[in-house]
């Protein structure tokens, strides 16, 4: 852009974002001093969007409420303790230099609320796949007692001596019968022996 | 509301929002002055299909360039500025529709009705904040433009046509145009210096008074 542009040729450009830095000075330094640039800036685009859409536009237009609404907004703005940051930004020279930095939320942040909720959900979750992992990790006592070999004996069989459960050698001293003796091994001692002689009268009948 | 985004070929346009973006946060209060001179149009047509009481509508787009205003500080420029501020004014309308609802003194008539049948339809127009007067005065102001626009000689119509309904850069009009960027960049000045002389005296009889 040349630098020879009077200051509505450089804010024609500048609404359509052809206008260099120094001319953007030029510009500002012209609004500052004539609200005949004000007045060029805000017909330029007005033109811009009844041309684009012409409904929609009534209330702000009618009557003066463009510059009521800038009027209102810049009497609002004087008020505020300003709050601007200024950057480290070579080249740009602070107008005000009562300058209050803001760090409160920006405007467009969620809710607080929403941020506390997420972080409560997020340390449970942690908390929770934390102590899972603790108890995979930790040394497993009840399978343990569990596969824990039972007391053993060793017993005399007629196949020789045997190694027994302590506790199944209980289980059948308890429930030994003492029945009479056979010729199979003890731990039948609930069979009976069978007989096949005859009684004595039945023996007498049979020989007359 | 999608059509109040910003077009993709304003690029141009953002780079120097960007600029007035830096400058304010540098503390030139001027600059933010012509960011909202630019964008309040747009944000109040916004917030006036969220709500319906013109006078709400106001205090809320007041409320979104304070707001917006308070945290440029903190505007890193990963979206453009529009797309930002596009998003204070929802929240800001949002809130202040919250505001309504839990304050029973307030009229219904600041809420905009979702039905979109014909009886609400007419109920609206009917209720409509908007005084004759005000629609009267945007129609002519609309009638003068379009007047303006067919009175301007045919290089300059095209230009300010690709320029501001077509959402064209400099580049692409010049394209178009079969012309160099620096007659592209003179034509749409001189369109639209032509267009505003017939508008400045409506606006001026409107307030007597400018700024």
């Amino acid at each position: 852009m040349k630098s020879d542009m009077t200051t509505p040729e450089i804010l024609s450009a500048l609404a359509d974002g052809q206008a260099s830095a120094q001319d953007l000075t030029a510009a500002l330094e012209a609004c500052g001093q004539d609200h005949a640039a004000l007045d060029c800036w805000n017909t330029y685009h007005l033109i811009g969007d009844f041309l684009r859409s012409p409904a929609d536009l009534r209330a702000c237009t009618a009557e003066g409420g463009e510059i009521r609404f800038v009027s209102r907004l810049g009497e609002r703005l004087a008020q505020e303790a300003v709050v601007m940051a200024v950057p480290a930004n070579a080249g740009l020279s602070p107008a005000s230099a009562d300058i209050v930095h803001h760090h409160g939320p920006a405007s467009n942040d969620g809710s607080f609320r929403w941020k506390l909720l997420a972080g409560v959900a997020s340390l449970a979750a942690v908390f929770a796949i934390a102590w899972n992992a603790l108890g995979l990790m930790a040394p497993a006592s009840g399978p343990e007692l569990a596969q824990a070999s039972p007391p053993q004996i060793v017993v005399t069989s007629p196949q020789g001596p045997v190694v027994r459960d302590a506790r199944l050698e209980e289980l059948l001293a308890a429930h030994r019968q003492f029945g009479a003796a056979s010729a199979l091994q003890d731990s039948s001692g609930f069979l009976r022996n069978a007989t096949f002689e005859a009684p004595a009268n039945a023996q007498a009948g049979s020989g007359r | 509301m999608s059509d109040d985004l910003p077009a993709p070929a304003s690029e141009n346009a953002a780079d120097s929002d960007a600029l007035l973006v830096q400058r304010t946060v540098a503390g030139d209060q001027k600059a933010f002055e012509l960011l909202v001179i630019k964008y309040q149009r747009r944000i109040q047509r916004l917030i006036g299909r969220m709500v319906r009481d013109v006078d709400l509508v106001e205090d809320i787009a007041q409320e979104t360039f304070i707001r917006a205003y308070r945290a440029l500080g903190q505007f890193r420029g990963e979206a453009q500025f529009y797309t930002w501020l596009y998003r204070i004014a929802v929240n800001t309308a949002k809130k202040a529709l919250m505001d309504l609802k839990r304050n029973p003194t307030v009229s219904e008539n600041a809420y905009k009705s979702d039905d979109d049948d014909e009886t609400s339809r007419i109920e609206n127009e009917l209720t409509s904040p908007e005084t004759p007067e005000a629609v009267l005065a945007s129609k002519e102001i609309a009638n003068i433009i379009n007047e303006a626009m067919q009175d301007l000689p045919e290089e300059l119509r095209e230009a300010i046509t690709l320029r501001e309904i077509e959402g064209l850069s400099y580049e692409e009009i010049s394209e178009a145009m079969n012309c160099p960027i620096g007659t592209v960049r003179s034509r749409i000045f001189r369109a639209r210096e032509a267009i505003s002389a017939k508008v400045r005296p409506l606006l001026e009889n409107q307030t007597g008074k400018r700024w």
